[in-house]
C-alpha cells in the first residue's frame, strides 16, 4: 500500500489547497517533464473497486473483470494516457470512466477481430455475484452508476481505514473498534450511555472523543475528495453529486 | 440478488462488509459537506474533555 501524504492537506485551509494526485496527474499529461506514475499508480490502487464494478456489470465474469481490470490499470499506467485527460474538466472520476469505456471497447474489438480470425476465446459462466461486486450492486443499476456508487464507497472506506491506521499508529487500535460505530451518527443517543456505562466513564467524556474521531473523519474524507478534483471549489460540487449517487 | 439493509435514519443502503462495516455510507458522506457547529467546538474545549477513557492511560 502506497502512503497517502494528507498531512499537508487536512491541515490547510481553503486558500492552501495542495497539489492534489490528481491535478498533479493532469499536469503531468501536458509536461513531460513530471514524472505522475506514482501518483496515478496509487490513484488507481484507491479505485480499483469502482472500475472492476464497472467491468462486471458490463457483461464479464468474475474472473475476467479481474483479469480485465488489471490489465486497465497495467494500461493507464504504463501508456500515455494522461495526454488525453481535460483540465477543465476536473473530475478524475470522470477522466477513469472515460477510460474504461474505452478500454471495454477495444477490447471487445480485439475478442470479435480473434473470432472472425479464428482465436480462441475463453468465456467462463460465473452465477455467483463475488464479494466485491454484490454489495453494492442492485438489478436496475447500470454499469455506470455501479461505477459511482462504488467510487463513493471506495473514498469512504479509504477515509475510515486511514483513521483506524492513525488510531492504530499510537496504540489505540481497542479505542476504534469501540467507538467507529459512533463515527456514524445514526449510531448516537441511548446507545452513548449504555457504552459509557459499560466503560466506566461519562457519556459526556465519550461524545468528546467521538466528535473528534468524527471531526478527524470529516477532514480525511475531503482530503480524499480532494485527491480527485483538480481544485477546491470542486470539492463540495463532488460531494454534492456522491450524495446524489448514494440517494439513487 | 441479496436484500439490503437500510439505515434506519436516511433510508439509505447499507455497506454490510468491509472498513465501513454497518455504518450508513450516505450519513457518513453527509461529514464532510457540513460545516462544523459552534456547539461542538464547545463540547470540544469542556472540563468533560479532561476525563480520561480507560483504554487511554495504557498508551506506551
Amino acid at each position: 500500500m502506497v502512503e497517502c501524504d494528507h498531512k499537508t492537506m487536512h491541515r490547510s485551509g481553503p486558500s492552501k489547497f495542495q497539489t492534489t494526485s490528481w491535478s498533479l496527474v493532469l499536469t503531468a499529461g501536458h509536461d513531460p517533464a513530471v514524472d505522475s506514475r506514482p501518483a496515478l499508480a496509487r490513484l488507481c490502487e484507491t479505485y480499483w473497486n469502482p472500475v472492476f464494478a464497472f467491468i462486471r456489470r458490463s457483461g464479464y465474469d468474475r474472473d475476467q473483470a479481474q483479469d480485465l481490470t488489471q490489465g486497465f490499470f497495467a494500461l493507464l499506467v504504463e501508456k500515455n494516457f494522461l495526454e488525453v485527460a481535460d483540465p477543465q474538466r476536473g473530475r478524475f472520476r470522470s477522466f477513469l470512466l472515460t477510460a474504461v469505456k474505452g478500454f471495454l471497447s477495444n477490447e471487445r474489438d480485439r475478442l470479435h477481430a480473434m473470432k472472425r480470425g479464428g482465436g480462441e476465446t475463453h468465456v467462463s459462466i460465473d452465477v455467483n455475484a463475488d464479494a466485491l461486486y454484490a454489495p453494492v450492486g442492485a438489478e436496475s443499476d447500470t454499469p455506470e452508476s455501479l461505477f459511482e456508487r462504488r467510487w463513493a464507497l471506495s473514498l469512504l472506506e479509504h477515509a475510515m481505514a486511514k483513521l483506524r491506521a492513525e488510531f492504530s499508529a499510537v496504540g489505540r487500535d481497542r479505542q476504534f473498534e469501540t467507538l467507529s460505530p459512533f463515527i456514524n451518527r445514526e449510531s448516537m443517543g441511548t446507545r452513548y450511555e449504555e457504552v459509557a456505562t459499560e466503560l466506566g466513564v461519562s457519556a459526556g467524556a465519550l461524545r468528546t472523543v467521538v466528535h473528534r474521531m468524527r471531526r478527524r473523519y470529516r477532514e480525511l474524507l475531503r482530503a480524499e475528495i480532494a485527491e480527485t478534483v483538480a481544485s477546491p471549489e470542486d470539492i463540495d460540487e463532488e460531494i454534492r453529486f456522491l450524495m446524489s449517487v448514494l440517494s439513487s | 440478488m441479496a436484500e439490503f439493509l437500510r439505515c434506519e435514519t436516511c433510508g439509505g443502503t447499507l455497506a454490510p462488509q468491509g472498513e465501513l462495516g454497518l455504518s450508513c455510507p450516505r450519513c457518513l458522506l453527509s461529514l464532510a459537506s457540513e460545516p462544523e457547529s459552534p456547539n461542538q467546538i464547545e463540547l470540544e474545549i469542556s472540563d468533560i474533555d479532561t476525563e480520561p477513557l480507560p483504554f487511554e492511560g495504557s498508551r506506551k
